[in-house]
């Protein structure tokens, strides 16, 4: 039995009241993660310390750098050299790693990297939750390119969707952003395990000798260091091969349509939306994240009184599932949007949704309470 | 097939071999020093008779980069500007047996990331780092770098460069890089040893190399051929040991090139690596802190009696007052009490920036319902140990809620009308068990007998499982003279 195996299977069925950032850890180790590299920053230092802590005992290396450039660039290394590599950290260190999550996306890199975000910009409120980063998620790196980000709204979540992350990481070949907010990182929740099972370990597609590892289709298989194929990785365009190729118009077009393509093309599949009482809803609360459940709370406090208020959260933020919003939305009359930035989802539901569309913003510090967003709903509803 | 791709005899054969099929020429300029360096890397590597299937070569940004990016056949990592070190570090923890290479130039490594630098030599990463120092942003054109000579007119210094320039070498020494040489493009063969070595040695190894841009530091100094370039650099070389006689004066303008530090230090992969064996090994004894601490382990049960008065609903409690009194610790051990008793339970806390002396908030919410409210704005039972927080927070009790507090601590106002139970537990802690730490055990115990909010028999598995080893039996009497007051 390996060390991970060994040490996790103490833990199948096991109930533990944790906090969010070490359920994210947690969900890591179950996940595979082999390395961690990253950079003391509140409020995710509880991930880089639990990893510090649990990563040896299950055979993996845990190495805090000189700063954020230098952990997500050595937790892109380590991908390549075959680990399931992980950073956390929260705004401004997210900031610090846009270039190479964008040479991740390029060359392809599945890894992940987790954002508990809190309040800015710049210094901000360094110890308070916010959720300003979901369009720094999409968009925070330059040049055209796809993302993947979930968001989890409770301590089970934190360590689901760290799962889940790995996972999608090697099937879309791309780094996956774990959107947490300071809220859910700092609280804490009963979190059940499951049974760890080596099988469980999302598989890394790997290139034969001779076949393409930097196109052909969608998703290529990856050829490794050291897998003995001379692998030539390059954030600079590159030909299928992994050939430097910074000139022609068609090598460039054909790669990035290609890197935006796998993950927006998967958009349906990729979605992951939960909802509640849509079916007559009138008006609904749409959000993510830990303001998700003040919103639910206000939801089932409107239907108690016997109104048609309706509830959806984005358990996966990014590719955008517009269509299935439309969908599931297409017959409200109203959408309220609570989310502690200044209208960051609201922008673009405002994009996919017919219907009014109405931000309830706090941003502060301090998470939406379940009045705040009640009163409003029920304003909405008469 | 170009005449350069040719097999020829003796040295030349041996870089053909190294040098990944279909891309030569190189692209760099004619006289380049990059492709001296290319040529004395790749007989390092033969005579070494090292496999390249067990060499990566990760690189920057640069003209310099491009050296063995994409020419060297073996894995190559083509990184973002400044970054090589540390995706090389990635790298070289991950694959053990592989020797791993940065070969860049001065600006990325010294400039971009001088930081990456420094930290990796103090780390005695076992790394081999070539940087070509040719003195200037080549690739863009000619720009100043850390390492451009003073007065030198560069395209971002017209009037001259007013800086004076990195010794990166030394540099590095002193960081704490284990294997640290210099010689430039004109000592082939020092550079072919230099390499040897830096490639053998176990740890940091670095070997600088002073080389000419013949067309953007050409440009700016006036010198377009590399045999100009050549002859200056045996002009002013000197070898450290003749350096060692002369005076900084006598030393202007002059190259040292040697060997600046050869030292056996620890290696940071193998000591992690074998941190690492010993802390998984099933069989090894447990060092450092224990996993996360079992819940109790009774099964989960139906919720249990909740605070007198306050109906069968999710009950809110925050403890309040400022950083060291164990407030979280509090909120920590009631919920881990709940979540084994199988209820629903969050908790929250909330502090300043400074972990002690400021005010400082634990939230407790308790099931049975969904609970909807990460951060509660109204409690129903508030614990207050400290004025401050009286202050901040008496007006969030609901009506009909309980208070607790601290009665040498916190002063009520006048004529509240309020459920409020005072005990004298920072006194009680101290005095009766000589330990000010757990006043919060105190007031748990206190809280546990007035609000009936979990079982006694819960609170105290909690306890055990939550507080430091050695301290269970402290902690406990603690939180049974609280719950004892409660009786008198
Ligand atoms: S610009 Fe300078 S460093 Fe770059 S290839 Fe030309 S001569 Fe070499």
């Amino acid at each position: 039995m390996s060390a991970r195996a060994a040490q996790l299977s103490t833990l199948a069925g096991a109930r533990r009241f944790m906090l969010g950032d070490e359920a994210a850890a947690f969900g890591a180790l179950f996940a595979g993660c082999s390395f961690f590299g990253g950079y003391p920053i509140t409020p995710a230092s509880e991930i880089a310390e639990a990893m510090a802590r649990e990563l040896p005992r299950v055979g993996g290396y845990y190495v805090q750098f000189e700063d954020e450039l230098a952990s997500i660039s050595a937790v892109i290394g380590a991908a390549w050299a075959g680990a399931r590599s992980l950073t956390a950290t929260s705004g401004p260190g997210f900031s610090l790693m846009q270039e190479s999550i964008g040479y991740a996306a390029m060359t392809e890199t599945p890894c992940v990297v987790i954002d508990v975000q809190r309040s800015g910009p710049c210094t901000g409120q360094a110890t308070k939750p916010a959720q300003g980063d979901l369009q720094q998620a999409r968009w925070g790196t330059h040049g055209d390119h796809e993302i993947i980000a979930l968001s989890p709204w409770s301590v089970q979540e934190c360590f689901d969707l760290t799962l889940d992350a790995f996972a999608l990481a090697e099937r879309y070949r791309s780094p996956v952003i774990l959107l947490m907010d300071g809220a859910v990182g700092h609280l804490r929740e009963p979190l059940l395990f499951p049974t760890f099972r080596e099988e469980m370990l999302a598989p890394r597609r790997r290139a034969r000798p001779g076949e393409l590892h930097f196109g052909g289709e969608p998703v290529p298989p990856m050829a490794q260091i050291g897998d003995g194929l001379d692998v030539h990785i390059t954030g600079s365009t590159h030909r299928p091969n992994g050939i430097r190729d910074v000139n022609s118009e068609p090598v460039h077009d054909e790669l990035v349509r290609r890197l935006c393509a796998k993950i927006s093309d998967a958009r349906e599949a990729l979605t992951r939306v939960e909802h509640r009482h849509l079916e007559d809803a009138r008006v609904a609360v749409v959000s993510f994240g830990a303001t998700a459940r003040p919103a639910l709370g206000a939801v089932e406090a409107a239907r108690r009184r016997g109104t048609r208020a309706g509830f959806l959260r984005l358990v996966r933020l990014w590719p955008f599932p517009g269509p299935a919003l439309a969908r599931l939305l297409g017959r409200v009359e109203k959408v309220l949007v609570p989310e502690m930035n200044l209208g960051q989802l609201n922008r673009e539901l405002e994009r996919v949704l017919d219907c009014e569309v109405v931000p309830l913003s706090k941003i502060g510090g301090v998470a939406h309470a379940q009045e705040e967003i009640l009163e409003p709903l029920l304003e909405a509803l008469r | 097939m170009s005449p350069l791709e040719k097999p020829r005899e003796g040295t030349q054969s041996a870089s053909r071999r190294l040098i990944r099929p279909g891309l030569l020429p190189t692209i760099f300029c004619t006289g380049c020093g990059g492709g001296t360096v290319l040529n004395c890397f790749c007989r390092a590597v033969d005579e070494l008779a090292l496999d390249p299937r067990r060499m990566v070569m990760v690189t920057g940004i640069g003209c310099s980069s491009w050296i063995p990016s994409p020419y060297f056949l073996a894995d190559t990592l083509h990184t973002t500007h400044g970054r090589a070190i540390a995706f090389a570090s990635g790298v070289r923890v991950m694959q053990p047996a592989m020797k791993v290479v940065v070969i860049a130039g001065d600006g990325d490594l010294s400039g971009i990331g001088g930081n990456h630098l420094i930290h990796a030599a103090r780390r005695n990463i076992d790394l081999t780092v070539i940087m070509v120092n040719n003195a200037i942003y080549g690739m863009t054109g000619g720009q100043v770098a850390p390492t451009t000579p003073e007065d030198v007119p560069t395209t971002t210094t017209p009037h001259g460069n007013v800086e004076p320039p990195f010794d990166v070498a030394s540099l590095v020494a002193a960081a704490g890089g284990t294997f640290v040489a210099r010689w430039t493009t004109y000592h082939v063969f020092d550079l072919v040893k230099a390499f040897k070595a830096a490639l053998a040695h176990k740890g940091f190894s670095f070997v600088e190399v002073v080389s000419q841009c013949t067309t953007s530091y050409g440009k700016a100094v006036g010198m377009r051929r590399a045999a100009e370039f050549l002859a200056d650099y045996k002009a002013r070389s000197l070898r450290l040991s003749k350096a060692a006689t002369l005076s900084a004066e006598e030393l202007e303008g002059k190259i040292t090139v040697g060997t600046l530090r050869n030292v056996a230090k620890p290696e940071f992969r193998e000591r992690l690596h074998a941190q690492v064996a010993r802390v998984s090994d099933p069989g090894s004894a447990r060092q450092g802190p224990e996993p996360i601490p079992p819940g109790a382990v009774n099964p989960p049960g139906p919720p249990a009696g909740v605070a007198r008065g306050l109906g069968g609903e999710n009950v809110a409690l925050r403890f309040a007052g400022f950083g060291g009194q164990g407030v979280v610790k509090a909120g920590e051990i009631l919920g881990l009490a709940a979540c084994a008793e199988g209820r629903r339970a969050l908790q929250n806390q909330s502090y300043g920036s400074s972990a002690r002396g400021g005010l400082c908030t634990a939230d407790v919410t308790l099931g049975p319902d969904e609970i909807f409210e990460i951060e509660p704005d109204a409690f129903d039972v508030l614990v207050l140990l400290s004025q401050d927080s009286c202050g901040a927070f008496l007006h969030q009790l609901r009506a009909g809620g309980v208070l607790i507090y601290d009665r040498d601590l916190v002063k009520l106002p006048e004529g509240n009308g309020l459920r409020a139970h005072g005990i004298p537990a920072t006194k009680i802690a101290a005095e009766e068990l000589g330990r000010k730490v757990v006043t919060n055990m105190v007031v748990l115990g206190f809280c546990a007998a007035i609000t009936e909010v979990l079982p006694r028999a819960a609170l105290e598995r909690a306890i055990v499982a939550n507080v430091p080893k050695g301290t269970e039996e402290l902690n406990l009497r603690a939180f049974a003279a609280g719950f004892a007051h409660a009786a008198s």
